[in-house]
């Protein structure tokens, strides 16, 4: 039976083993995905929305520039040539599924560490820059090649392990590609996925015809003064995004297929789509954006402030574009973005953490509410075993969201002392300030941040900044709440007098 | 000659199997036969019945397990518990859900963890535990294992007060750092039953062998354990419940039964207790570790693991996927299902929302599952002179799904020729479930079990020679004994019990 409904069901099928397969063999908090050699992606289980369109790119620069072939492997963090941040790195291996001579897929992990918060501009300041490097095979990872990377003084401390634990994951997934590719009944046939980025996209195509039509402009101005402008129009079975107008920034940035992994993200959950992160659905989308911009960077611009934040602030952009030609996808102002701070102490170990704000009130279920998650929050023993830290607190910042029909949600206190003296680093999140309400709503408390000294002294801290401190001082802060949507009903006997 | 046998405990039936090889590793290929008794009650009369059968037994080795406690947890059925942690960090077992637990989700790719989340989903994850029940104590260890802080007992003693009137079942406790020193877990838990609680602490739970924040090993963290705690807190109550109910069943062939409740991690013990409750799946032959079992459930199938040393820890990670924080975390490892969403959209969704509202065969809904088409196919068979399953319905059903979805496709109002595309629709479902199975690492030859086994695994063999199920098929027996009838039959009876 060769006709729509089967060629629908067998890309539904293999969908399902890739989806399967990757998730399988992802680690914990990475992203990990499989493309075609001409660098289209076949399908992507993203961590962050940042990875979507980046992870692909990856991979596609990895095999036009080192040549791969079965089973070799390729690391790199360069956020212009695929990467997003230095702290995520990306490895990349070909794997030949024995139609041809070359390899038909490739497959790619990004392994998430604990960004090093730097305040210079700079990229370089955020840790050790790994352009495509080829980096041996499954069998015989070059452990030269790993071991200078780790060793360099801005590498993770875990980098090596972390490294020889993905490669081993993804060689484990080549392996089982290969079986599902076997036999003369495969699984996984690469004849088809022509096919089944075809299917992919009809069925994209279907769920983006559901949108609202029609444009609409919006912008938002950071707290340091910058503007996002947008331009979104949606038509049937497409949907584009143009940041014509957007500032350039010194403060955070994003690289356009960063951008456009925050904006395609944007659309699905607005269309209430699960995300068929490959080629056949990314044509749907389109993003222009001035090369230059704060989403369109470019090198040697710092990315490690965007990739948090800034993509939150871009989806949230877009979800409030759409909302205007849909009232039913209003909301009210999410704190968006993650506040992030680290201690770094003079043996060498250093105490990364972060936390974000409260997301909003919304005029209904169907609207999305705007959240994202750059990392995971660390783990609370983890911190203690790994530096002089103790944890005090992280919880929710009750009382702390807006009021509303739909009230916002609560942001988080979290606060640590440091054991012994060192240096600490702070960051809050782009839009700090009080996350405004809708319709009524109320806005959510803004996001303060204090250095306690050993003896008592609060010390009020800016949006960011350095200080030293002594064994003792801890670090505390509550972040934003979010605001709500729709003024809250009165309570019975308080009619107002005209009523 | 002593027999082997397996109890089941599932979600909707007690499953019996029999086999006249016993467990000490005879390599004897015998046909198993399997009974149920869908009943609690009836567990013992399903014993009795295996004994009668078999007029040479004179007994043998019961292994029994129970998915009872995974069940309770995918449906909220556990009882009203309270959290006693350090203080100041009442509520950190929400944030780290809603941070880390999405990444060892199985049932499809997160959306919510890569994008804007929908307003439903920024609801708060679902906790067993109220936030008024969740109390923060005074005490702390310190990475090392010293004591930072000790105890309070005095809001130890309060908080048990506070939560002893509240009515809570169950309590659990989870301190940092508890298992480099679980001495004020100790502590907090000698109050807490000393004010006649029943008391889950953390550094009892097994460890997870892989961290389910950073996906490396070992590398468990209090979020896990955590999680953990909570859950074996949530359902203790209602399996103390059931233990008694069953421990009274197996009394009355205690003579006859080496009876055995296997353990998360595979070790057998002589009493069932928390872990069993969380056990792998019975018919496990331990005699060859080297085997993998694939049971087929009426809405899951189940993976055995064959390496144990990995299978520790396992089904508790397993009971955080259930994390009903939407639909779609009702999954686990399902079976196949012909599914259309709003878009008319077909897809072979590796979902299920378990055995409720179940087929279309047994009148309880009208969205066609893979047992309506296994039985629609005539893959399952009913017994002649007993009521007659829906299978017309379920015929109808697939062939409205599949005209509705024509229509969104193209401007024919011809009804689609079922039967011309039913042999693609069991090819797909089995293509699908093959690749199931080789992405959970199964490869080779596999045992199978459950009540839908000998409808799927030959359907596997065929398309797979190497995954040919060790079982015969060819019996008819087997196959009466795991007729679609017998749980259309159950089906029925639990409704009227109902």
């Amino acid at each position: 039976m060769k006709n729509w409904r089967h060629a629908h069901f067998e890309a539904e099928a293999a969908r399902t083993l890739l989806d399967r397969l990757l998730a399988r063999h992802r680690g914990g908090s990475d992203s990990i995905g499989a493309s075609l050699t001409d660098g289209r992606a076949l399908h992507v289980r993203a961590r962050n929305a940042v990875d979507l369109a980046t992870l692909p790119h990856a991979a596609s620069l990895c095999f036009r520039y080192l040549g791969l072939k079965d089973g070799e492997l390729a690391a790199l963090n360069e956020p212009f040539a695929g990467g997003v941040r230095l702290s995520d790195v990306t490895f990349v291996a070909a794997v030949s599924l024995g139609r041809g001579a070359g390899p038909d897929l490739l497959i790619m992990s990004r392994v998430r560490f604990a960004p090093r918060l730097a305040l210079d501009e700079a990229l370089d300041s955020e840790g050790v820059r790994i352009p495509p490097t080829p980096i041996g095979r499954f069998e015989s990872p070059n452990e030269a090649i790993l071991g200078a990377i780790a060793a360099h003084p801005l590498a993770p401390p875990e980098f090596y392990p972390r490294a020889m634990q993905t490669i081993r994951r993804l060689s484990e997934l080549a392996r089982t590609l290969k079986a599902a590719a076997a036999g003369p009944k495969p699984l996984l046939d690469p004849e088809r996925f022509e096919s089944y980025l075809e299917q992919a996209g009809a069925a994209f195509r279907e769920r983006v015809a559901k949108l609202p039509l029609g444009r609409a402009v919006v912008a938002e101005t950071l707290a340091t003064g910058e503007t996002i402008k947008l331009a979104l129009d949606v038509r049937e079975e497409r949907v584009s995004f143009d940041f014509a107008g957007t500032d350039s920034s010194v403060s955070a940035q994003l690289t356009d297929r960063a951008t456009f992994g925050a904006c395609f993200s944007a659309a699905c959950a607005v269309a209430q789509a699960p995300i068929e992160a490959n080629a056949g659905a990314f044509a749907c989308i389109e993003v222009r954006s001035v090369p230059g911009s704060m989403v369109n960077a470019k090198a040697p611009s710092g990315l490690g402030r965007g990739a948090v934040d800034l993509a939150a602030v871009v989806s949230e952009l877009a979800l409030r574009a759409f909302a205007q030609n849909r009232p039913t996808l209003k909301r009210a102002s999410s704190s968006v973005g993650m506040s992030r701070w680290q201690i770094a102490f003079s043996d060498g170990k250093r105490h990364f953490d972060g936390a974000f704000g409260g997301v909003a009130g919304a005029a209904s279920p169907e609207a999305p509410r705007g959240w994202s998650r750059g990392e995971s929050p660390s783990s609370i023993e983890s911190a203690e075993r790994n530096a002089p830290v103790e944890i005090l607190t992280r919880a929710g910042r009750t009382g702390s969201a807006g009021t509303g029909v739909d009230p916002g949600r609560d942001g988080q206190i979290a606060s640590v002392r440091a054991l012994a003296a060192g240096e600490l680093t702070w960051s809050l999140a782009c839009e700090s300030g009080a996350a405004g309400g809708f319709a009524g709503g109320s806005s959510g408390a803004p996001c303060e941040a204090e250095l306690i000294r050993s003896d008592g002294t609060r010390e009020p801290l800016a949006r960011s900044g350095r200080a030293a401190i002594q064994a003792g001082d801890a670090f505390e802060i509550r972040t934003a709440g979010g605001g709500g949507f729709g003024a809250p009903a009165r309570p019975a006997g308080t009619e107002s007098a005209d009523a | 000659m002593s027999v082997s046998a397996g109890l089941s405990l599932g979600e909707s039936f007690a499953e019996l199997s029999v086999s006249e090889a016993p467990f000490e590793g005879s390599g004897a290929e015998a046909p198993a036969r399997s009974r149920w008794q869908t009943a609690r009650k009836s567990i013992s009369a399903g014993l009795q019945e295996a004994i009668d059968e078999n007029a040479r037994a004179r007994g043998g080795t019961l292994v029994v397990s129970s998915w009872a406690a995974e069940t309770q947890i995918a449906r909220r059925l556990g009882s009203s518990i309270a959290l006693v942690c350090d203080l100041g960090f009442e509520t950190w077992l929400e944030a780290g859900l809603e941070a880390g637990l999405d990444s060892v989700t199985e049932a499809g790719f997160d959306a919510a963890a890569a994008i804007p989340r929908r307003s439903s989903e920024g609801a708060s994850i679902w906790s067993p535990v109220r936030r008024d029940q969740r109390i923060g104590v005074g005490g702390r260890v310190r990475a090392d294992g010293s004591i930072a802080t000790p105890l309070d007992r005095e809001a130890m003693k309060a908080a048990a007060e506070r939560i002893r009137t509240a009515g809570v079942g169950s309590v659990a406790v989870c301190f940092l750092h508890a298992r480099k020193n679980p001495s004020l877990e100790i502590e907090a838990a000698e109050i807490l039953r000393g004010a006649g609680l029943r008391v889950v602490a953390s550094h009892e739970t097994p460890c997870a062998a892989e961290s389910a924040l950073t996906g490396s090993s070992p590398a468990e963290t209090e979020l896990e354990r955590g999680w953990l705690t909570v859950l074996s807190a949530f359902v203790a109550s209602s399996l103390a419940e059931e233990e008694r109910e069953i421990r009274s069943a197996f009394e009355p062939h205690a003579d006859l039964w080496d009876v055995r409740w296997i353990l998360a991690d595979g070790r057998l013990e002589k009493t069932p207790s928390l872990e069993s409750a969380f056990g792998l799946e019975a018919g496990l032959d331990l005699a060859h570790p080297d085997e993998t079992i694939v049971h087929f459930g009426m809405e899951r199938f189940f993976i055995g693991a064959r390496d144990r040393s990995v299978r520790a820890g396992f089904p508790w990670i397993r009971a955080l996927d259930r994390q009903p924080a939407s639909p779609r975390a009702l999954s686990s490892q399902p079976l196949a299902r012909l599914r259309l969403d709003d878009s008319w959209a077909p897809s072979f969704a590796f979902e299920t929302r378990g055995y409720e509202p179940g087929p279309v065969v047994f009148g309880k809904s009208l969205e066609p599952t893979v047992l309506d088409v296994l039985a629609w196919r005539g893959r399952v068979q009913a017994i002649d002179g007993l009521p007659a399953l829906s299978i017309e319905r379920a015929g109808l059903r697939i062939s409205e799904t599949l005209l509705a979805l024509d229509k969104s496709r193209s401007s024919s109002m011809r009804r689609p020729d079922i039967d011309a595309i039913g042999a693609d629709l069991e090819a797909l479902f089995v293509a699908s479930l093959a690749a199931d199975l080789l992405a959970a690492g199964i490869d080779g030859p596999m045992r199978a079990t459950g009540p839908l086994a000998h409808a799927i695994a030959p359907l596997l063999a065929a398309r797979t020679p190497k995954w040919a199920p060790r079982f015969d098929t060819s019996s008819a027996e087997w196959a009466a004994s795991t007729s679609l009838l017998k749980l259309a039959i159950h089906s029925a009876a639990r409704e009227a019990r109902a």
